[in-house]
């Protein structure tokens, strides 16, 4: 039986998919049974997806086209 | 085949020719993930720096491009590398920080003896990440708690769970060993999830 702390200990293989099918059982399994690391999960997940969001919104098109000016500028071979 | 390798594979001849047009294209393309990459390695400061001679870098050596990895995979390496460099002239190194147990840090002592939760997780106010992320000084103190990690967690999480990248390419790019990037992966997880539930709770960062 997992504990709680093993839960969270475990929470990145588990989200990226590196348990054998044993211990992904017995992590649902634990899952269902207790709201808490239902909840830590949940928040655990929510944390690349926020920041992936905030990532992907980011636009660089000056720094962009500073760089490619500078590119240009080069000496070519 | 993705989006990117398709690109990647319309624009190669023309890039080994250093046409200039196609670079520009390969520079829109990739630069998010470059700069990303240089900022968890040196910082702010200098990623400008070190994304630029990384270009430079990659621009000579297109013609030699043998395409055993993917492009991307081969231009965020050499900016590694070049972020490597930087930070040996400046007498910097990156430390891949000893495994040490109980390194889970900011859950520390939120666990009875028997391992069940002695302060369990909030509940978040919004529970959708799009809604937790309207907030100017949630996405502030996010970026400050990410600047603060140590080097090499920020570049794990960047390149897994912002660039999407697995394990194999991640210890490609940054030649560290697999187990490392696994540990420094949810070291970096760890922590971020437990300064955005303190933000939660408490409004501050
Ligand atoms: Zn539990």
């Amino acid at each position: 039986m997992l504990s709680c702390k093993q839960i969270t200990e475990k929470s990145s293989a588990y989200v990226d998919g590196e348990l054998s099918l044993g211990q992904r059982l017995q992590y649902r399994l634990h899952l269902m049974m207790c709201h808490h690391c239902r909840t830590f999960i949940n928040n655990f997940n929510a944390v690349a997806v926020m920041l992936r969001r905030a990532h992907k919104a980011k636009s660089h098109d000056v720094e962009v086209k500073r760089l490619c000016q500078h590119i240009s500028s080069l000496p070519r071979d | 085949m993705s989006i990117d390798t398709a690109k990647e594979a319309a624009l190669l001849p023309a890039l080994k020719q250093q046409d200039e047009q196609s670079f520009n294209q390969l520079v829109g393309m990739y630069y998010g993930a470059m700069i990303g990459l240089a900022r968890s390695m040196v910082g702010d400061a200098i990623a400008d720096e070190v994304v630029q001679e990384a270009w430079v870098s990659v621009y000579r050596a297109l013609p030699r491009f043998e395409g055993r990895s993917s492009l991307k995979t081969w231009i965020l390496r050499i900016t590694a590398n070049e972020a490597r460099t930087r930070l040996r002239k400046e007498s910097r190194t990156i430390a891949v920080e000893g495994l040490s147990p109980g390194g889970d840090g900011v859950l520390t002592g939120r666990f009875a003896d028997d391992g069940h939760w002695t302060i369990p997780p909030s509940t978040w106010h919004e529970d959708s990440p799009d809604t937790l992320l309207t907030s100017t000084e949630m996405r502030d103190c996010i970026e400050l708690t990410m600047g603060r990690l140590p080097e090499l967690q920020q570049a794990v999480f960047v390149l897994k769970d912002l660039e999407d990248y697995g394990f194999e390419e991640i210890c490609n790019i940054l030649q560290i060993s697999a187990s490392n990037a696994r540990v420094l992966l949810h070291r970096a997880r760890i922590s971020l999830f437990g300064k955005i539930e303190h933000f939660q709770d408490s409004g501050e960062c």
